[in-house]
């Protein structure tokens, strides 16, 4: 009775260690819950409330890629339909089947929202939604929450401020951020699930609801105000995109939820 | 008892490996199924929908050479309402002889709470005839919508949403041919392009 008993014992301890910390899928990590208040948002608003999921630790290479359209071939760059990818879909790209040389471990771009979605699923993940995707940035090297350093705060302003699609580097050369992930700066600017949750800001005949807090009340847009101007050029370009679209310095990764 | 048991164990083993080579010979024709849907069509989503009567529908079944579509909610205080008289004025300002070849449909971004009972309520109190379809989906379906369409929203924690207002009119091949923007807008450009395809068509 008594070995059934700690027999019993010891494998609900067991479980409870293993599901304590859950086991990320292979190439993700687990990023535990939180509450953060967004950059670009007034401080006086609530902070959002992140819940655990995996995330990948880089952008989904043109190499991964290459295995999802292999297997799918109505995402082919010969195949795709305009709906789902406007001209120039991996316009690298010299072949259906093929990438450019030495590009193996560089991030895919020149997808669509549709393409990058379609490729979540296939692989049994999701894309992450803007709020997990900025939580995440937000981690320095060393903090989970890197706004208050700021060297660091002001690099990923810069960031923003300035996306630059010219020569890609591989994935995983800088170094990974708190929760080990990589290259949330730096390298391309990714898709979420919810990239058309931008709101515009309309004019008068109330062509949209106003994302009000947006714009901070404060002064003109300079560039000493970087983060005004970041704000600007984030909003600009979110709110400017269209599902089909596809953009040199636009890529992605995968998000997962925790069973 | 046991040798029923073992007739069990069989006939499963049996259903199992059919399964399986199901799923080979598909692989090893590699099935490529591209549809006759048009570049363009929105029909290539083919998600599928649920209507105010709980019946299930892909937009391609949806009957009407030409569809007038939407996104809203049933519980929106001030846009929507505006939304769905804007889409009224085009019902009655349309040529009376295409009326039976239009469907307007009315798209929930509200799928956890406009359940098909509460659209046939919003139908019923608005005083939607059969030329109107309400629909609801899930969380991918309304964002692909969306995002095809052109269409911006967010999703609040309280579940209320802010939403870009946008009316949509489809061909018969479920390409767009016109959007009109905004509220309580003058619908002479969306009527002209519905009149003008009609007539293309010799309708």
């Amino acid at each position: 009775m008594f070995k059934v008993i700690s027999f019993s014992f010891a494998l609900i301890l067991i479980h409870a260690i293993a599901f304590s910390n859950p086991k990320p899928p292979l190439g993700m990590v687990y990023i535990p819950k939180g509450e953060f208040i967004p950059l670009f948002q007034e401080e006086e608003s609530n902070p959002i409330l992140i819940h655990s999921f995996y995330l990948d630790i880089y952008p989904v290479t043109n190499q991964d890629f290459l295995v999802f359209v292999k297997q799918n071939p109505k995402w082919r760059k010969s195949n795709i339909k305009k709906i789902f990818a406007e001209h120039g879909y991996l316009k690298d790209w010299p072949t259906d089947l093929s990438y450019p040389e030495g590009s193996a471990n560089r991030p895919v771009t020149y997808v669509s929202w549709f393409a990058a979605k379609a490729y979540a699923k296939f692989v049994g993940k999701r894309l992450p939604t803007r709020d997990e995707w900025e939580f995440v940035s937000m981690a320095s090297s060393n903090q989970p929450n890197g706004m208050d350093d700021p060297i660091f705060r002001n690099k990923v302003l810069e960031w923003y401020a300035r996306p630059d699609d010219s020569h890609l580097p591989e994935v995983g050369m800088n170094q990974a951020n708190f929760y080990g992930v990589h290259d949330m700066f730096g390298v391309v600017w990714e898709w979420t699930q919810d990239f058309n949750a931008m709101l515009v800001t309309g004019e008068s005949r109330g062509d949209s609801d106003l994302e009000r807090n947006l714009f901070c009340g404060s002064g003109a847009l300079g560039a000493t105000d970087v983060k005004n101007y970041a704000a600007f050029m984030r909003q600009a370009f979110w709110s400017s995109l269209q599902g089909k679209y596809i953009i040199g310095h636009l890529g992605f990764r995968c998000a997962k939820d925790i069973k | 008892m046991k040798l029923l048991f073992r007739i069990l164990i069989i006939c499963l083993f049996l259903f199992l490996s059919r399964r399986v080579s199901f799923t080979e010979e598909d692989r090893s024709k590699n099935i490529f199924e591209k549809n006759s849907f048009s570049e363009e069509s929105i029909y290539n989503l083919d998600q599928i929908w649920t209507d105010q009567d709980g019946d299930q529908v892909l937009f391609s079944t949806i009957p009407g050479k030409v569809k007038v579509l939407t996104m809203f909610f049933s519980s929106c205080q001030y846009a929507c309402p505006l939304l769905v008289q804007d889409l009224k004025n085009i019902e009655n300002q349309l040529d009376p002889k295409y009326k039976n070849q239009i469907q307007f449909i009315l798209v929930s971004f509200d799928w956890k709470r406009d359940k098909p009972k509460v659209l046939k309520k919003f139908k019923k109190n608005r005083n939607l005839d059969h030329h109107w379809t309400l629909l609801t989906g899930n969380d991918e379906s309304v964002r692909e919508l969306a995002a095809v369409l052109g269409v911006k929203y967010k999703v609040y924690p309280d579940g209320n949403f802010s939403h870009s207002n946008l009316i949509t009119v489809l061909n018969e091949q479920g390409e767009i041919i016109h959007q009109q923007t905004g509220l309580k807008q003058d619908p002479i450009e969306t009527i002209k392009s519905v009149h003008h395809y009609f007539q293309l068509e010799g309708a």
